[in-house]
């Protein structure tokens, strides 16, 4: 299977996509599987990867009982590349790097580990890499979050799963700014205090953090995290969408990040509730036999469509 | 996964808003501090704790609670319902001249904001925020309640403490239907400018809630500014501010205490006798890292209330059927039963234990945006996706 992948002569490393949203059962790893599925149908080489260190069950969705071999075989050093972990799937185009639930020191990855992981992810001789977060806003979650190209968030149009995905985002921004001036007590004091929302200092957006950092004697620090914060684009995407206004759900995002975050999120489009899904999650049947003309593969080849347009365009 | 339930009704009103609002009547001091137990940092709660008790004549108490509600209030930059709790703290003791100036020196540091009363009372000084306090006066009115009516004499400046009202201009023949402008907390009202002549108010002003406002009533006003003429400058330029709709919930600072989006809520408990678990379920508007209320489910029965306030209870909230954060123990420190008949509800405020760091960092990410973004997340879904 991997043959096929590595024939290929490649210059460049994988296009690496996470897809978090801080909140379980709102279809992280149903999208992760869809948007692998529709880079894979426009013949692009992709690897999805189950990266909920605490509770994987991505390849359950693939219809696979038990992996042969998991992230965790790569962490123990049975293999040296994630490549070689890789399983095939029924989708031309597409494999699986399985989670490993069942080793539960993954949950608390150690820093080099971490890091392993993030270097290997970079050397998978593919096109595209989706990385499948798991719930919380966990450090470990957020730092795969913020290391990828593609940033996608997941919401669902209903308020709980909108604020969990609003808080998911914040805790990015406010990990970006805590591990810049991680080295700068006085800064780093000043962000942590800013993470409170009632704090003293009346700091209530990060653009008035950045020009107290300026004041406090720091304005190129101010500028730096500015730039840092440039390159956090999310990208929103409502899923399980009934109507065509709850895909509004990622402007409420958008619009509240830009004032309080004064960071640019994308709106990727929505994916709507699709009953067959359910029904091949329940029946453990591969996401990859879903009718090509579902609504929810449909809408996946639109967002993916859509988000390379933005990307090249 | 692909398939959700609908989580709680998004209508359910917070409890502590009901409270406000007195469609939630609590009637004894002893329950007031129950609740206080469970939202202790609710400076609204403590204003109303303070009212309750002047009511019934413990004034040595009721200095406490004003003076706490007056802190509170502050901490969340709301001046002028802290001056209003300050008021009335030392309508029960008069301050020494220290006093004062430690209060003004914190109105100060804590003060700002864009509202046209945050504005106004963060740049006085000493001298002019003292004439000022002196000369307020309280006005509460209920909803439909008309503050005055076009073309009436204007006798007084206007300062919302709470509550919302509609000001709404004469209808102009072959004009455009005219548009009423909502007013709300911090705004300042009252065409009552030039004082040296007499005024007419140019629209309606009434109340679309119940209203807490102070006012200045013109002769005194004027006196006032002769003596202090900044207080004239400011007021002129600030009264005559309208904030735009939309713009109301970003940039005014509502509540001091931060109210939920609606979640479900699972509490799990032991039975009196048998020591079996048992379930009951809920909604929850009122949540905060250190405690919550729960209006239970209209099937809860009494005697399930009943031996859940004997019980440690364990909290787990929900969205459908899933877990959002789950491992959150505490005790029952309020209870009420709302409305009569064969089916009460029943409501339950709980206090949480310490907990897990992991379970303290869920509940943050779940509740620890600030009012300003819930506020904005909770208009815009409104506005956007709300069918």
């Amino acid at each position: 299977m991997q043959n096929q992948y590595t024939e290929k002569e490649r210059t460049q490393s994988p296009q690496i996509w996470a897809v978090g949203g801080g909140k379980g059962g709102i279809g992280k790893s149903v999208i992760s599987i869809l948007i692998s599925m529709a880079l894979a149908e426009k013949g692009q080489d992709t690897v999805v990867i189950d990266g909920d260190l605490g509770g994987a069950n991505l390849h359950t969705f693939m219809g696979i009982r038990t992996p042969s071999r998991t992230l965790n075989d790569f962490i123990s050093r049975q293999y040296a590349t994630l490549d070689e972990v890789c399983m095939g799937t029924e989708q031309k185009g597409l494999r699986i790097i399985c989670g490993a639930s069942e080793v539960l020191t993954l949950a608390n990855l150690q820093y080099t580990q971490k890091i392993k992981i993030l270097q290997a992810i970079s050397k998978i001789e593919a096109d595209h890499v989706i990385l499948d977060l798991g719930a919380g806003t966990g450090f470990n979650t957020l730092d795969f979050f913020l290391s990828a190209h593609r940033q996608i968030v997941v919401m669902t149009p209903q308020p709980v799963a909108i604020q969990n995905a609003y808080a998911f985002v914040r805790n990015a921004v406010y990990r970006t700014l805590s591990r810049l001036t991680s080295r700068r007590p006085s800064l780093s004091g000043l962000v942590k205090a800013a993470m409170d929302p009632k704090n003293d200092m009346r700091v209530r957006t990060v653009s008035t953090l950045l020009d107290r950092v300026a004041e406090y004697g720091a304005p190129a620090d101010a500028v730096e995290m500015a730039a840092h914060l440039k390159r956090i684009r999310p990208t929103l995407i409502t899923n399980m969408a009934r109507e065509p206004r709850d895909k509004n759900a990622g402007r409420i995002i958008q619009m509240v990040s830009q004032k309080h975050l004064t960071i640019q999120a994308e709106v990727g489009g929505g994916i709507y509730f699709d009953p067959q899904i359910n029904a091949m999650v329940s029946a453990m049947e591969p996401l990859t036999r879903v009718n090509r003309d579902s609504n929810a593969i449909q809408s996946a080849l639109a967002i993916v469509s859509h988000l390379e347009d933005t990307a090249t365009g | 996964m692909n398939g959700i339930e609908p989580h709680a009704n998004p209508d359910q009103e917070s409890v502590i808003e009901q409270i406000f609002d007195d469609q939630i009547d609590i009637n004894s001091a002893e329950e007031f501090e129950n609740l206080l137990e469970v939202f202790p940092d609710n400076a609204d709660l403590y204003r109303k704790f303070a009212d309750l008790l002047v009511g019934r004549k413990r004034l040595d108490a009721a200095l406490l609670a004003y003076h706490k509600a007056a802190t509170l209030y502050l901490d969340a930059g709301l001046v002028l319902q802290s001056i209003v709790a300050k008021i009335l703290e030392w309508s029960i003791v008069k301050p020494s001249h220290r006093e004062g100036l430690d209060f003004h020196t914190m109105v100060r540091r804590k003060g700002g904001g864009g509202m046209p009363s945050q504005v106004l009372f963060s740049q006085l000084n000493y001298e002019e925020m003292v004439a000022l306090m002196l000369r307020l006066a309280r006005v509460r009115l209920s909803p439909g309640e008309a503050v005055y009516d076009t073309g009436q004499e204007s006798t007084d400046i206007y300062f919302i403490v709470s509550g919302e009202l509609t000001e709404t201009p004469p209808q102009i023949e072959d004009a455009e239907p005219s548009t009423a402008i909502a007013l709300a907390e911090n705004d300042i009202f009252g065409d009552i400018f030039p004082l040296e002549e007499e005024s007419l108010c140019l629209a309606r002003v009434a109340a679309t809630s119940a209203v807490e406002l102070v006012k200045i009533s013109k002769p005194v006003l004027k006196a006032t500014c002769y003596r202090f003429p900044r207080i004239r400058e400011l007021l002129e330029r600030l009264s005559r501010i309208r904030t735009p709709q939309g713009d109301r919930a970003w940039q005014t600072v509502r509540r001091s205490c931060r109210y939920c989006l609606p979640a479900d809520i699972k509490i799990e408990f032991l039975s009196d006798d048998t020591e079996e678990k048992r379930f009951v379920h809920g909604t929850t508007r009122d949540l905060s890292t250190g405690g919550i209320c729960v209006v239970l489910k209209n099937d809860t029965s009494r005697s399930d209330v009943d031996a859940l306030l004997k019980q440690k209870p364990t909290l787990t909230i929900l969205e459908g059927n899933r877990t959002v954060i789950d491992g959150l123990i505490g005790n029952v420190a309020w209870r009420k039963t709302v409305g009569r008949g064969t089916c009460p509800t029943h409501i339950v405020g709980i206090t949480f234990d310490p907990m897990a760091d992991e379970t303290a960092i869920a509940l943050n990410a779940f509740c620890t945006i600030s009012n300003d973004e819930q506020d904005m997340i909770w208009n815009l879904w409104n506005q956007l996706v709300r069918h």
